[in-house]
């Protein structure tokens, strides 16, 4: 046995003045009384019960030393090597994705709420020496509470856990708990959630025999009937450039038949309705057009009540089509220039090949280069037309040109044999008996996708990468009849118009749990702005921005996710009178990105099946709650104190009550 | 004895009693009391044969001329009450709020006043264990001063010895008379040899026992050297509620003993505590009778 305060032991000393006040006794008050006839007619009764009286004495005595004794431990703080040995770390990890949320008793009391109020009874049964480290997890997991026996941080940290829509994934969390369980000597895992949605390999590490840490699945949440949607994706028309496509698709998961609407919303104004009827476990697809160019929010929502609401609504966002820049190096091409100035939705920029650098880029969405290749290409979209082979060298192998194609000897006599009739770029494109001067041999990189090719030799090709997309023509424009005809405006505008036909629609479109990413196209150092975040229920969060971009993580409930450019002035600027003081705290807002807003949707088909997997039911049954039992919930400083006071209180009933009473 | 037992309002209130006695008892209180022995008076008593030596002026001459016989009337003798106060002097009277002595002395007095005025012969004599103290017989309402003087005088010392003193009264008491006795009748030795004394000689014997409201019913609880303040005997008690109860009890048994002591014997006994007025105490007695009957 140790003691945490052994210098408290010296309060022992505090029996010395005890005895020496029993051996002293208390002065007995006098009291005068005209006879003691009947007082000693009384006591003469009680004269065999003086042997007692003395042994009650001496007994008040050793109440009182005890009293002391036990005090004098309880704040000295003993500690028992047997106790402290039975310690356990128990890692809590609370569930909260979006399944959590579906509410099926009919109080109203969502998975969570559940899985919370029985985290917090385990708290509550704690014993002083367990601990407890407070994680939820959603798609990944977070640490609420480290490990900790304080009740009242810890039933913080689990008060503090708030609902979301994000999907399940418990298997970085359980990877979390293993790692930190590796740490402690006792350790145990717990895990509340509804299972609904458990892998095989999850299931594999619960039946894992090799895993040293007590395992506890805790299940929560009762069955019920459930409509999601399951997908909900916005394109740009493959028929009309100027319009946009809609894919819904619902699922239904409940035991029953169930007939519902679909409401469509653009801008909050009802759009569309259709009607849905769909057996048990069927699901349907559907794709809605007739969406207006100026683009706006979408929002479609089942009219049904079901158990879980969030996959009730999904949100798309539809980019308005604003002009797009385009950037043509050339010496002098009149045809490309008449070409690209025919639509009026582009702003031309046309620069002389020895004005072009990297840096020149930055604001144009599309660049050409006219029988020019730059020694280092950046991200973007490029499109080259019969470039000459690149002499110059340069650091990063993938930006130079010459290390993306090889351009051979030139073709005798080309003539375009076959061309991709469906690709966006030649539709409606007719390419047969071009005549074609000036052409070489090129070989494209292995990712390249040929459009058109003489014989075996590629005469038009485009290479997608993750940040690039290049369209190359081996052919010299000028010194073929291909100018001339109708093709050669259309392929100009299509390629525009393929550069861009995914861009501004799909990173606007997140799941829950998703990074949300900004990259301004200036950056300024030293930046004092800020991007003020407005989520559902018109929540705000304020993020900086770096040259990396702003960056985003509170993508936890679907939603339309609003940012706005805040100007505030530097500290060290702010002027010193109260007027301008009161200027400074207001806020230029300014629209980021168009003011097109972000659409964050859970769509998850595991997460609209909220009923608990079967494959892990037969665990729970042998899953029992990693309560503590009922003694040693208290450090034993505790029960000498109450003792001690039970001690006092037995001391004052057989020889203090009289007094009083 | 700092406390006066006699103030002016007292004094006051010894006449107020005076005349509210002879209210309640009109026609019944007087001054006389008829004698068991023949004497002179107005009223016809019986006759007897005439002896030589009678007074010739008793001849019943009416009776001789009828029976030719000489007949002597005789009439009932009146003579004077003697009341006799016994007043407990011991330490124990002192003891109380109000001490016992106090409120012994105003009852003697009073008694004594309404004797007085009622042309009865009153002797006070306050006692101890030492002895007695004797007023002699006074009669007269103009000698109340003297007995309040003599009730001043009275200090409560010494120890109670009840048979002691009764037996040193009637030795120095040869005439028969009503004993009014005042005590607590705390006597260790019992209360009864000395009333038995009394009652031997053939006194009429009217007993006022005075209480404290201690005494009766004590609010102690605690550890106590609880001391007599006669013996400066002491006893170290712990006193809880059961014992008081116990206390009750036997004191209860106390009383009922005395009061089944005195019934027995034809003695008038009245219970008071200090608590209660004096005055009140008097006008009980009278209304109980005891004291002339």
């Amino acid at each position: 046995m140790n003691f945490l305060s052994p210098f408290s032991l010296l309060l022992f000393g505090l029996a010395v003045p005890i005895v020496l006040l029993y051996i002293l006794k208390l002065r007995r008050r006098r009291e005068p009384v005209s006879t003691l006839m009947f007082w000693d007619e009384l006591f003469r009764e009680k004269q065999t019960t003086s042997l007692f009286q003395r042994l009650k004495h001496l007994l008040s005595l050793l109440l009182q030393l005890l009293f002391l004794i036990l005090l004098v431990l309880a704040i000295a703080r003993p500690q028992f090597a047997f106790i402290t040995k039975s310690a356990r770390q128990i890692i809590l990890i609370i569930d909260h994705s979006a399944s959590m949320n579906v509410v099926t008793d009919t109080a109203g009391t969502s998975r969570l709420t559940a899985a919370k109020e029985r985290a917090l009874h385990m708290v509550d049964g704690l014993r002083f020496i367990d601990e407890i480290m407070v994680m939820s997890c959603h798609t990944r997991p977070i640490i609420h509470s480290p490990f900790t026996s304080h009740q009242q941080s810890l039933r913080q940290a689990i008060e503090s856990i708030q609902p979301t829509d994000i999907s399940t994934d418990l298997e970085p969390a359980l990877d979390l708990a293993y790692a930190v369980a590796q740490t402690k000597p006792n350790p145990e895992i717990a895990i509340l959630s509804d299972f609904q949605s458990v892998s095989e390999k999850l299931i594999a590490r619960f039946q894992n025999p090799h895993e040293t840490v007590k395992l506890h699945l805790l299940q929560t949440g009762e069955a019920g009937d459930n409509v999601g949607i399951t997908q909900f994706r916005v394109r740009k028309s493959l028929a009309n450039v100027f319009d946009y496509q809609a894919l819904l698709t619902v699922v239904n998961t409940s035991a029953i038949e169930k007939q519902f609407n679909v409401e469509l919303y653009f801008n909050e104004d009802l759009f569309d309705v259709r009607p849905y009827t769909l057996a048990p476990g069927e699901s349907t697809s559907e794709i809605f057009n007739n969406f207006a160019f100026e683009g706006g929010k979408l929002k479609a929502v089942l009219d049904i009540t079901d158990a879980l609401h969030s996959d009730n609504v999904a949100y798309a966002t539809l980019p308005k089509r604003e002009q797009t820049s385009v950037l043509l190096v050339t010496t002098e091409n009149p045809f490309l220039e008449k070409a690209l100035s025919v639509d009026a939705k582009l702003n031309l920029t046309i620069i002389a090949p020895e004005a072009y650098s990297l840096q020149s880029q930055n604001p144009y969405e599309v660049i050409i280069f006219d029988r020019y290749s730059p020694p280092v290409l950046g991200a973007g979209n490029y499109m080259f037309i019969y470039p000459p082979s690149s002499s110059e060298a340069s650091d990063a192998v993938d930006s130079n040109p010459a290390t993306i194609w090889e351009i051979g000897p030139q073709l005798e006599m080309p003539i375009i044999t076959d061309w991709e009739r469906t690709h966006p770029i030649l539709r409606h494109v007719h390419l047969e008996y071009v005549q074609i001067g000036e052409a070489y041999q090129v070989t494209p990189p292995a990712t390249a996708q040929v459009l058109a090719s003489s014989f075996d030799n590629p005469v038009l090709f485009t290479d997608t990468t993750s940040d690039r997309k290049i369209v190359f023509a081996a052919l010299n424009i000028l010194e073929s009849d291909l100018p001339l005809r109708i093709a050669f405006p259309l392929i100009i505008a299509n390629t525009i118009e393929w550069f861009q036909q995914d861009s501004g629609i799909q990173e606007y479109h997140l799941h829950t749990g998703e990074v949300l990413k900004h990259v301004p196209k200036e950056f300024v150092e030293n930046s004092t702005e800020n991007i003020r975040v407005t989520g559902p229920g018109n929540r705000t969060w304020e993020i900086p921005v770096k040259q990396s971009g702003a960056l985003f993580d509170q993508t936890q409930i679907a939603g339309f996710y609003e940012l706005t450019l805040t100007n505030r002035p530097l500290p060290e600027l702010t002027a010193t009178t109260n007027a301008e003081n009161a200027d400074s705290e207001t806020v230029a807002a300014t629209e980021v990105d168009n003011g097109i807003p972000w659409a964050v949707n859970l769509t998850n088909e595991m997460e609209s099946h909220i009923n608990t997997d079967p494959a892990i039911a037969a665990y729970f049954a042998e899953s029992v709650s990693p309560n503590s039992p009922a003694l040693g919930r208290y450090p034993p400083w505790v029960y000498l104190l109450l003792i001690a006071i039970g001690l006092s209180a037995a001391e004052w009933f057989l020889y203090q009550r009289r007094r009083i009473d | 004895m700092t406390q006066s037992a006699f103030d002016n309002d007292f004094l006051k209130k010894l006449e107020y009693l005076y005349i509210v006695s002879k209210k309640i008892f009109a026609g019944r209180i007087k001054a006389e009391r008829r004698s068991t022995r023949r004497g002179v008076s107005v009223e016809f008593a019986d006759y007897r044969n005439y002896t030589a030596g009678d007074d010739f002026r008793y001849i019943d001459w009416n009776a001789f001329a009828r029976l030719d016989e000489l007949l002597l009337k005789l009439y009932e003798e009146r003579e004077d009450l003697h009341i006799y106060f016994l007043v407990d002097a011991s330490e124990s009277m002192t003891y109380g709020t109000l001490p016992k002595l106090i409120y012994a002395k105003r009852v003697a007095a009073a008694l004594a006043y309404i004797g007085l005025s009622n042309l009865d012969t009153i002797s006070i004599t306050s006692f101890n264990n030492t002895g007695v103290n004797r007023l002699p017989t006074e009669r007269g309402k103009g000698k109340i001063f003297t007995v309040l003087d003599f009730l001043d005088q009275i200090n409560g010392t010494g120890e109670t010895d009840l048979a002691h003193a009764f037996h040193n009264f009637v030795h120095t008491t040869k005439r028969r008379g009503l004993v009014v006795l005042i005590s607590d009748l705390f006597d260790p030795k019992g209360f009864t040899d000395g009333l038995n004394i009394l009652k031997f000689q053939k006194h009429d014997l009217f007993v006022i026992h005075i209480l404290d409201e201690k005494e009766t019913n004590p609010d102690l609880r605690g550890d106590y050297h609880l001391v007599d303040v006669e013996t400066n005997q002491r006893r170290q008690v712990t006193i809880n509620e059961n014992h008081l109860k116990r206390y009750q009890t036997l004191f209860q048994k106390y009383c009922d003993a005395m009061d089944l002591y005195c019934t027995q014997r034809e003695i008038s006994l009245v219970r008071t505590t200090t608590q209660a007025p004096f005055e009140e105490l008097i006008l009980r007695i009278f209304r109980m009778g005891g004291f002339i009957s």
